[in-house]
């Protein structure tokens, strides 16, 4: 049964079924980026986007819209996260759920963030060579500032400068791209 | 607290970009729980774990050196000549045909219900026509998240980039500097009979039989609407043909054809529309400078030399501010690809990343304009550069090379190598020179400028171009991956000389235009009748048939084809390729005519046959498909062979390859998308997809 947004007074019970494997196909990337942008490594991450799905299956759960579904799915998520880092004795910022959920929203909006990163990787060919190689190092290879500074031939608080402002542009351009 | 939880979004995002690695799919472990989950519990649930869908499942790789295709892999069949589209269309035809034969033998009960099972059967488009089961087409729609190559882009080895050292692939490209010696300046009538026979050796090294001449009069007719657009019919068997181009390269109206013919190609897919009154003035200037002959090559001089000051100063300075305002910005990458394109006869976008090493195969030439530090140094001399919207939203070019020359800026720019190290690039000339070895130039876009202008490249260049117009197609393609089809091959390169040839006559003629256009329209191909083919032929024909119309018009052979518009999209070519390949022949046509063998009412003889053949119209590709989309040739083959023996081009970068062949295109999420469609189409196939991904690129051409 294909999963289509509907009224929920046009729904009936049978179409409230899900089948399992639309419901992952259509949400588990937003599930598991939620997950790493909450602070999960990709091996968490790839658990609790299992334990996220198979919790959801073992409730009644009605489904009304796409959006309302990936809503309910991310909650989930989310508690499983904060479970997850309490049962480790690991401090998170990251329990206020509805501020983080509005965080979200406002960058990877209702498709899981690809028109996001789409966005992103034009924007990024917009940036100088020597601003992608920074953030290259940073994100890519989680290079230290002084490694960075090194590398690119300036100071530690110049690395720190030019990787602000290629953030700065890139929230910029993004911005612009997703007005 | 919401600024830093979006900052902790906005980097997990730049994470992702930068480390290329996408959400895993976990569709399977999670069927997986779910099911072992249900067996233990054996509890009944409202969930229905159906199997899981096939675009989630990572099934065995095609059994073929491909691109790295696992996140799309699926069974793979092979490209078959009796799995394509004519012969699909012909089973159609042939079921609709038999359906309703049966029909009427159903009413007469003459025939069993399990003989139309068998008919049904043997035209189901999942099976191959000589019974041999063809790998079922799952539903293998790509997550968007596996549009990233699932592979790091890890430091790549020069020696397996399949351009990098493979000196088989040629790139056409031709020196700055004029050829040592004198050229000899022939009159019109030798630059054509030199055409024609550089033609006729082509053709009969390939063995092939031009078409039949046109008469006198549509002759005649033909050399004027390809000149000016003409479409007078007023002509007599008598008319002399060199008076006719005389006459029809002096009117406004050819200027005012081949000004917009031009200023389209130059600015198409920019960021000026082409009905911005900027290029409208500009088309006004350049069909000036056409129709009161001053030499063709002050046009790098024009679109990049002039003055790019504040956009109050119109007149005189507007056509360079256009130009830079139209194409510059981020990088300026889409104007260095328009400068190799347009003015230097070179595709570049190779160049962006890698060295091509490109082996030009005119042992005069001593430049490749297809090196990383080449195309980098164009980036550098074009530093400065920019293009911005104002108050009024119009975008207006920026200028800022003065300035950073005169506070002692270095234009040096930096790229990567493609073993991840940097790599400066000085801001000099394609030939390697300082800009400044130009005299009497202030600023490094003017020596480039008047260095194009004096560059043989740019004859060449030219010379494609006006081919293109008048044939659909290049005298010499930009680049081309030789084949194992050495007569194919030698074909190529006969069209390189011929090129270099004209090129050398057109300096030799002053740069003039007219008379460049007046001897290609003269020749001998430009008057053979053009080659028709309707569905009868097309279903009718062995491949071998197909192969040589396919050459013909490869090697102009048979009459201009197209005429100069604007054509399709490439968006629009791979929908029309998706038509082709599968969903209409495949679903829509047989599948419908099977599912109603029995018609509800006696249909007459006339009606029946008035049906097949409104099906039959409806069902015939355009004539470029039937030509090019069904078969390839050599060369094609031999880059996308290429292509796919390099294991670590992923499925993305593959397709980047190929969607670049054309500079104009940009391998944006849309096309991706359109070409994961195309892999699903094909099964995981990845070289009948990337083959047809070519077509539909090489059909996007604006003229």
């Amino acid at each position: 049964m294909a999963i289509e947004s509907k009224d929920a007074s046009t729904i009936n019970k049978s179409e409230m079924e899900l089948d399992l494997s639309e419901l992952v196909a259509r949400h588990q990337i937003m599930v598991w980026r939620y997950l790493r942008a909450l602070g999960a490594e990709a091996a968490l991450a790839d658990d609790l986007t299992q334990d996220t799905f198979l919790e959801v299956m073992r409730r009644p759960f009605e489904q009304f819209s796409d959006a309302a579904t990936a809503s309910y799915l991310r909650r989930v998520a989310h508690n499983l996260f904060i479970s997850r880092r309490r049962r480790e004795n690991r401090m998170t910022v990251t329990e206020h759920a509805e501020q983080f959920e509005t965080a979200w929203l406002r960058w990877a909006g209702f498709d899981a963030g690809n028109d996001l990163l789409d966005g992103l990787q034009d924007c990024f060919r917009r940036l100088t060579n020597r601003a992608q190689l920074a953030l290259r190092m940073r994100f890519g290879n989680e290079a230290s500032r002084q490694g960075i500074a090194e590398s690119l031939g300036i100071s530690e608080h110049g690395a720190k400068n030019l990787m602000q402002r290629a953030k700065s542009q890139l929230r910029e351009c993004l911005e612009k791209k997703l007005q | 607290m919401t600024d830093h939880y979006s900052e902790q979004v906005f980097d997990y995002f730049l994470e992702e970009l930068v480390s290329e690695q996408p959400p895993p799919d976990l569709s399977a472990q999670i069927e997986l729980r779910w099911r072992r989950e249900q067996e233990n519990s054996g509890s009944h649930t409202r969930m229905r774990p159906s199997t899981v869908n096939p675009s989630l499942v990572v099934a065995e790789l095609v059994d073929q050196p491909v691109c790295n295709v696992a996140s799309f892999a699926a069974p793979s069949h092979r490209r078959s000549s009796t799995f394509s589209p004519r012969n699909l269309i012909a089973v159609a035809l042939a079921v609709a045909a038999c359906g309703m034969f049966i029909a009427l033998s159903s009413r007469l009960a003459l025939l069993d219900v399990n003989d139309t099972k068998l008919v049904v059967e043997a035209a189901d488009p999942g099976k191959q026509l000589d019974g041999q089961a063809v790998a079922s087409a799952p539903h293998v729609a790509p997550a968007k998240a596996s549009r990233k190559p699932q592979q790091t882009s890890e430091a790549l080895p020069l020696d397996n980039i399949p351009f990098a050292l493979d000196s088989a692939t040629v790139s056409h490209s031709l020196p700055n500097k004029l050829i040592p010696g004198s050229i000899t300046q022939l009159d019109s009538q030798q630059i054509t009979l030199q055409i024609d026979q550089s033609l006729t050796m082509i053709w009969r090294e390939l063995g092939l039989t031009p078409a039949p001449a046109l008469a006198a009069t549509e002759r005649a007719q033909q050399v004027a609407r390809l000149i000016n657009g003409s479409q007078a019919s007023s002509f007599s068997p008598s008319t002399d043909l060199n008076s006719l181009v005389v006459e029809a390269t002096q009117s406004l109206a050819f200027a005012r054809l081949w000004s917009d013919r031009f200023v389209n190609v130059w600015f198409a897919r920019s960021s000026l529309a082409l009905d911005d009154s900027r290029l409208q003035d500009l088309r006004k200037e350049t069909a000036a400078l056409i129709r009161d002959e001053l030499p063709w090559n002050t046009v790098p001089l024009e679109l990049l030399g002039g003055d790019v000051s504040s956009p109050a100063a119109a007149g005189e300075n507007a056509t360079t501010s256009a130009f830079v305002s139209a194409l510059s910005g981020n990088g300026n990458h889409r104007l260095v690809a328009r400068i190799g394109n347009s003015f230097l006869d070179a595709n570049l976008a190779c160049a962006r990343c890698h060295d091509s090493n490109l082996v030009t195969s005119d042992k005069t030439a001593v430049l490749n304009f297809d090196k990383q530090n080449v195309y980098w140094s164009l980036v550098a001399l074009l530093q400065g550069l920019d293009a911005r919207s104002d108050e009024n939203g119009k975008r207006v070019a920026l200028d800022r090379q003065a300035q950073q020359l005169a506070s002692g800026k270095r234009l040096t720019t930096y790229f990567d190598l493609l073993d991840g190290r940097l790599q400066a690039a000085e801001p000099q000339l394609p030939d390697g020179q300082a800009w400044e070895a130009i005299e009497s130039a202030q600023l490094p876009r003017i020596a480039l400028a008047k260095w194009l202008s004096e560059s043989e490249a740019f004859d060449a260049a030219t010379v494609n171009q006006v081919w293109k117009v008048i044939f659909g197609q290049e005298l010499a393609p930009q680049v081309f991956a030789s084949s194992n089809n050495a007569a194919f091959n030698i074909a190529v390169e006969k069209r390189r000389e011929l090129q270099l040839f004209l090129a050398r006559q057109f300096r030799a003629h002053g740069h003039d235009l007219k008379a460049l256009v007046g001897w290609i329209a003269l020749s001998q191909a430009a008057g053979l009748s053009r080659q028709e083919i309707n569905q009868g032929d097309w279903l009718n024909a062995a491949d071998s048939e197909l192969s040589r119309w396919q050459l013909s018009d490869l090697m102009f052979a048979a009459g201009p084809t197209n005429s100069p518009t604007k054509k399709d999209s490439l968006e629009d070519l791979l929908a029309a390729v998706m038509k082709w390949r599968g969903s209409a022949i495949g679903e829509s046509a047989a599948a419908t005519t099977l599912a109603q063998p029995l018609p509800n009412a006696p249909v007459s003889p006339k009606r029946r046959q008035q049906a097949i053949q409104a099906t039959s119209q409806s069902s015939m590709p355009s004539q470029s498909f039937v030509l090019h989309g069904e078969l390839h040739s050599p060369d094609e083959l031999s880059f996308v062979d290429r292509l796919l023996k390099s294991n670590r081009l992923s499925w993305d970068q593959c397709v980047e390859h190929v969607v670049l062949l054309n500079p104009d295109n940009t391998a944006n999420a849309r096309i991706k998308h359109l070409a994961d469609e195309l892999l699903r189409q094909h099964s995981g196939d990845a070289r009948s997809a990337l083959l047809d991904l070519l077509w539909a690129v090489k059909s996007s051409d604006i003229i």
